[in-house]
């Protein structure tokens, strides 16, 4: 009977759910700074993938399938693809010395304000990167699967971010737009905006 | 690409970080108890004119007791000192850490409301309207009969019928055994409730009554 198969169905959506929520939390929370942006996150991404659970629950990875619709709903809210493609052409990333000062920066991190305000200081793209990548430690390949780009691009893209992260680290204040940004009309930092 | 001691670094700047980020209560409890297949809703709860109680006629079955009506009774839960107050039922944590459950008998019946108010009591709950769930094999007996209970407001238990009309269900989650839930299901046309434990992993709901039950 179909109607046993949606209460069963159903009722593994909902255990879904509590196992994957906190992390999915965590993550808006990382990608917005904004508790109650995190949680409209998460409720929009269940939605989603509700509507799509008899697919979804077949998965190896239904978690990974929630993350990826979070990601983009963050990143869709930051402006238009081409925008957001600017961001992620391969630019020159940062020397070792600036990622050894970077590294050090990062090193002496231990409150979560000051780590989260750094964050919000990049671009939604680049925090995406850094979130997927050192976040939820997913291999280059698959960020950019999910962002939809190049293994090269996000690879740079994770460099740029890393420096301008320590940098804003180090000198505590936002960093000035980056000339391209200007010119390719890319969004500012921390744009993202939920309505 | 940064170099590994920076990758390195920001790994472990994004654990500290993470391990910082305290999910809210109320929103994990928002976003866990949202109803996320809005066509379930669409079930048609009837206002209830008149209330009667099936009888009990097998150890699975429980027909819970519908008390009087709270006409002060707020339609918005009100959580108060450990109960939680509905139009249609009334959910009280007890000190020895059993729960008390209060149907109000001219109120529609809402599943997902109950439901909620169970787990957020601690008492894992699926609730349903029209349909009757159950495991097979079956928890043991002798854990359903720990876990619910009817008794009279003075602590009287109640067994046979007819269930007084203000017999109250007591809920005994201590007595659940693991991987276990509590289910109810509400019939709209008998204009009962029944109470059952399942395996929360593993059980099948069917529509209507068990043919077994008592008139």
């Amino acid at each position: 009977m179909e109607w046993v198969r949606d209460a069963a169905s159903k009722r593994q959506f909902e255990v879904f759910a509590a196992e994957a929520s906190d992390t999915l939390f965590r993550t808006g929370y990382l990608m917005t700074g904004d508790l109650k942006d995190a949680e409209d996150l998460v409720q929009e991404t269940f939605l989603r993938v509700a509507r799509r659970w008899s697919r979804v629950q077949s998965m190896d990875h239904p978690a990974a399938y929630a993350r990826r619709i979070l990601i983009n709903l963050v990143l869709r809210d930051t402006g238009r693809r081409s925008r957001q493609k600017a961001e992620l052409e391969p630019q020159g990333g940062g020397t070792e010395a600036a990622d050894q000062y970077a590294a050090r920066a990062l090193r002496a991190v231990d409150d979560l304000a000051e780590f989260q305000w750094a964050l919000a200081q990049l671009p939604a793209r680049q925090r995406a990167v850094l979130v997927l990548r050192y976040w939820a430690d997913l291999p280059v390949a698959e960020v950019a699967g999910i962002l939809g780009c190049s293994a090269g691009t996000v690879k740079s893209t994770a460099s740029r971010a890393a420096a301008r992260l320590g940098a804003v680290l180090r000198s505590g204040e936002s960093p000035a737009p980056e000339p391209a940004t200007r010119q390719s009309g890319k969004e500012a930092p921390d744009a993202h905006r939920r309505t | 690409m940064p170099t590994d001691e920076l990758e390195d670094e920001l790994r472990s700047a994004f654990t500290r970080a993470a391990t910082q980020i305290t999910v809210p209560e109320q929103a994990r409890h928002r976003l866990l108890q949202r109803d996320y297949h809005p066509r379930s809703r669409s079930r048609r709860h009837r206002r209830l004119a008149e209330l009667s109680i099936a009888g009990v006629a097998a150890s699975t079955i429980l027909a819970l007791g519908l008390a009087g009506v709270f006409g002060s009774a707020s339609r918005t839960p009100a959580h108060d000192l450990g109960t939680i107050r509905t139009a249609a039922f009334t959910l009280t944590k007890n000190a020895n850490g059993t729960a008390t459950l209060t149907l109000t008998a001219d109120q529609v019946f809402n599943p997902g409301a109950l439901q909620q108010a169970l787990q957020q009591d601690g008492i894992p709950a699926l609730v349903e309207t029209g349909s009757y769930c159950s495991s097979s094999p079956a928890p043991p007996g002798a854990a359903w009969a720990a876990t619910l209970s009817l008794q009279l407001p003075d602590g009287t238990p109640v067994s046979g019928n007819p269930v007084p009309a203000d017999a109250v269900t007591v809920i005994n989650p201590a007595a659940m055994p693991a991987g276990t839930e509590l289910f109810f299901g509400y019939f709209n046309s008998d204009r009962t409730l029944t109470g059952n434990l399942i395996y929360a992993s593993s059980y099948t709901c069917s529509s209507g009554l068990p043919s077994h039950r008592a008139g």
